[in-house]
């Protein structure tokens, strides 16, 4: 059974102050209509959303928006992989799809996370971690990236300046994005000169904090949705989770998780990952990109980082990475930013045009991840 | 444009007053351990500290006996005092009365203490203008004080300081400015408060700024320009509440003030964010330098939220009046730095049992 994408909405990223996570919802449905998504057939709906218990108090999220959207009396599911949750939510609907249990899957990501002070936000995204042996003491989502970016750093005799390279790409990538959070130029020395986060981490390495919301139609190669309505196609996708605790692995300069999921794809879609036009990773703290980039076999283990300050990947380059912008520029809903990676993959594939130039590209790939790289996940997609 | 109640009325006297301290930024950065260039970064030099024996009352006192020197009238003219602080040294006792007992006002007059977080010396000021445009009374005296506190350690800490700014309101024509239109915009935003009882206020970090801050100023800024038709061009200068030494510029910029008409009132970066001194300290060193014939936009907040706007037109008597006062310029000159645990005793940060 083939699986495709039939449809795809997006809303601005931004700090909704006044909006819901119903209301975010609602918007990227609304949008999914306004591009003429084919909502009618749906069956079954899944809601990606990592905060959702803890900072809006409110489970079974997926039954409370399927109200707000009149769906009720369906199949719905809320799908929590951290940072991977999105994709998590769209494996889940393709698998769905797959066995037959449901034609046509609206998957929605949500998170809304500017309500609360920086104490509150630190505290939701440790979870991630180890709690009783991480978070428990004071690890912070940052201070783990910042022990991966020391190690690598050092490692690979890079300067913590070197890192810089990365976040001016993305905030260049993100300028002319619709939906992207931050729409800016930044310069070597206002990343160098911006707050420490966590050493040797700065506030311009890291992803804002967002709420937002996008959605995709995951559509069975029989269901009812008209032929022309699809955009691109899941060719193959796989997750994969390893040691959460730092203490416990091996190696801090790369994700195990990665490699199980990287061998997974191109053993079970038969393409190899140097043939793909477009990628979207999950650059989160920056430091995540170059292990990424080395984990997916585009560069030399310890070279990613030089290939990146060397100009690669930048939009023409194969792979293109990340030309909406990444985490870092055009945000980071948590739970909702898998569902944005691949409806940017499915829209650029489809009818891509980036800074006014067509994307010109037949395969796209999507990595999320959940957590510093305890989850890692890999969808591939193709154009139609 | 047409006329409004409001040109009935003037600032007849202003004064200010800053405590002598002040404490450097990097004193702050190296007691907390914030990275150099933080205070800096928030376009703060240093802040002014009252003393042990300083509080909102006895600087508003002497802010208020600069403005009431500048008026020329007798004290016992004036028919309403408004006390806009959120430091008062009671809970539950009026702190205007103290004023208006020291300043030689009472009995014959209104006295009560305004809350509204930074903006309530701003809305004695407007309801001043009601009062004396009405013929109820004659001259009306709105001060706003504060030595406004900070959770030690907290951002908040960069900029909380203490200061006074005073104005007597009295008719147009013995004013030293005039009023020529005034505009509130408020809604319910809780971006900044303290509980009954709990020493420091809380803050919800980025929401003070673009939901709170800005959204109120640029509102409370658009509805005096659409009342009264005038445009930004219009004004030769313009003093936003100033919580940091960034956002006035800030939001004078989005409003199309460039920064040469905000920089002279903006006094932050020497003296921190009095609170309900803030902007209104930013006016007062207006009306000691500014031309006759000079218009300034005068646009407070306070917390919780609401922003007034006003257009002042500064007259020829503001000359005359200057020097019957110190001026502002001489506040922020008469200084002496102190070190961060001299700070924590003026302000009380330091814990003991018995003595004060």
């Amino acid at each position: 059974m083939r699986v495709f994408i039939t449809g795809y909405g997006l809303s601005k990223i931004s700090r909704w102050f006044g909006e819901t996570l119903e209301d975010l919802a609602f918007k990227s449905v609304k949008d999914i209509e306004n591009k003429g998504g084919e909502l009618r057939e749906i069956d079954a709906l899944i809601v990606a959303n990592s905060f959702g218990g803890i900072l809006q108090s409110q489970n079974l999220l997926s039954s409370l928006i399927a109200e707000d959207i009149g769906f009720s009396g369906k199949l719905t599911m809320t799908v929590e992989n951290g940072g991977a949750s999105g994709a998590s939510a769209i494996l889940t609907a393709s698998s769905l799809v797959k066995s037959g249990l449901a034609k046509n899957v609206l998957v929605i990501g949500v998170e809304k996370m500017s309500d609360y002070i920086g104490s509150v936000f630190n505290h939701s995204i440790s979870t991630f971690m180890n709690a009783e042996h991480e978070a428990f003491y004071g690890s912070t989502l940052a201070s783990g990236f910042a022990i991966l970016a020391r190690s690598y750093l050092s490692k690979y005799k890079y300067s913590e300046e070197d890192l810089g390279a990365w976040p001016i790409l993305m905030h260049e990538n993100a300028l002319d994005v619709p939906h992207a959070q931050l729409k800016f130029k930044i310069t070597e020395e206002q990343v160098n000169s911006s707050d420490i986060v966590s050493s040797p981490l700065r506030v311009l390495h890291s992803p804002p904090v967002s709420d937002g919301s996008a959605a995709v139609i995951v559509s069975a190669e029989d269901s009812s949705i008209p032929k022309e309505k699809r955009l691109a196609e899941i060719k193959f996708g796989y997750l994969s989770s390893h040691l959460m605790e730092l203490s416990l692995r091996e190696n801090l300069e790369e994700f195990y998780a990665l490699k199980c999921v990287k061998d997974a794809l191109e053993k079970g879609s038969s393409i190899d990952i140097k043939k793909v036009d477009l990628i979207e990773i999950s650059d989160d703290y920056t430091i995540s990109a170059p292990i990424i980039i080395e984990g997916l076999g585009l560069s030399d283990k310890g070279s990613g980082l030089r290939s990146i300050l060397d100009g690669r990947y930048r939009l023409g380059d194969k792979p293109s990475i990340n030309v909406t912008g990444g985490t870092k520029s055009r945000g980071h809903p948590f739970g909702a930013t898998g569902v944005y990676q691949v409806a940017e993959v499915t829209s650029l594939l489809s009818d891509g045009k980036v800074k006014g130039a067509r994307v010109n590209g037949e395969l796209g790939l999507v990595v999320s991840m959940g957590g510093i790289g305890t989850v890692l996940s890999g969808i591939l997609l193709e154009k139609v | 444009m047409s006329v409004f109640p409001e040109s009935k009325v003037g600032i007849v006297g202003w004064g200010s007053y800053f405590p002598i301290y002040r404490l450097s930024m990097e004193e702050i950065e190296k007691q907390w351990g914030f990275p150099n260039g933080t205070g800096n970064g928030l376009g703060m030099k240093e802040k002014a500290v009252a003393y042990t024996d300083e509080d909102a009352t006895t600087m508003g006192y002497e802010a208020a006996r600069n403005a009431i020197a500048r008026s020329e009238i007798d004290p016992k003219k004036i028919g309403a005092v408004f006390f806009g602080t959120e430091s008062k040294p009671y809970a539950v006792k009026p702190s205007a009365t103290i004023l208006a007992e020291a300043l030689g006002i009472t009995p014959d007059t209104m006295a009560s203490d305004l809350e509204f977080a930074c903006r309530a010396g701003s809305e004695g000021m407007r309801a001043s203008i009601g009062l004396v445009s009405s013929g109820m009374i004659g001259y009306a005296l709105a001060v706003g004080s504060d030595t406004a506190q900070a959770n030690p350690g907290d951002i908040l800490e960069f900029t909380a300081s203490s200061g006074a700014s005073a104005f007597v309101i009295g008719p147009s024509r013995e004013a030293a400015a005039v009023f020529e239109a005034s505009y509130s915009y408020v809604t319910d935003t809780p971006d900044f408060w303290r509980r009954g009882l709990s020493p420091y206020p809380l803050h919800g970090e980025a929401f003070t700024g673009e939901p709170a801050y800005f959204d109120h100023i640029i509102n409370a800024v658009k509805g005096l320009l659409e009342k009264t038709g005038l445009r930004p061009s219009d004004f030769d200068y313009a003093v936003f509440h100033q919580p940091n030494g960034k956002f006035p510029l800030k939001v004078g910029e989005r409003l199309g003030f460039p920064k040469d008409k905000v920089i002279p009132g903006l006094l932050t970066p020497f003296v921190g964010n009095t609170y309900n001194g803030s902007a209104l300290s930013g006016l007062s060193n207006l009306l000691d330098i500014a031309k006759a014939g000079s218009r300034i936009l005068l646009a407070p907040f306070g917390s919780g939220a609401g922003s007034d706007a006003y257009s002042i037109i500064v007259t020829d008597k503001a000359e005359v009046k200057r020097s019957l006062a110190p001026t502002v310029s001489y506040y922020l000159k008469r200084k002496m730095n102190i070190t961060y645990s001299e700070y924590a005793k003026f302000r009380r940060l330091i814990k003991k049992i018995g003595g004060d």
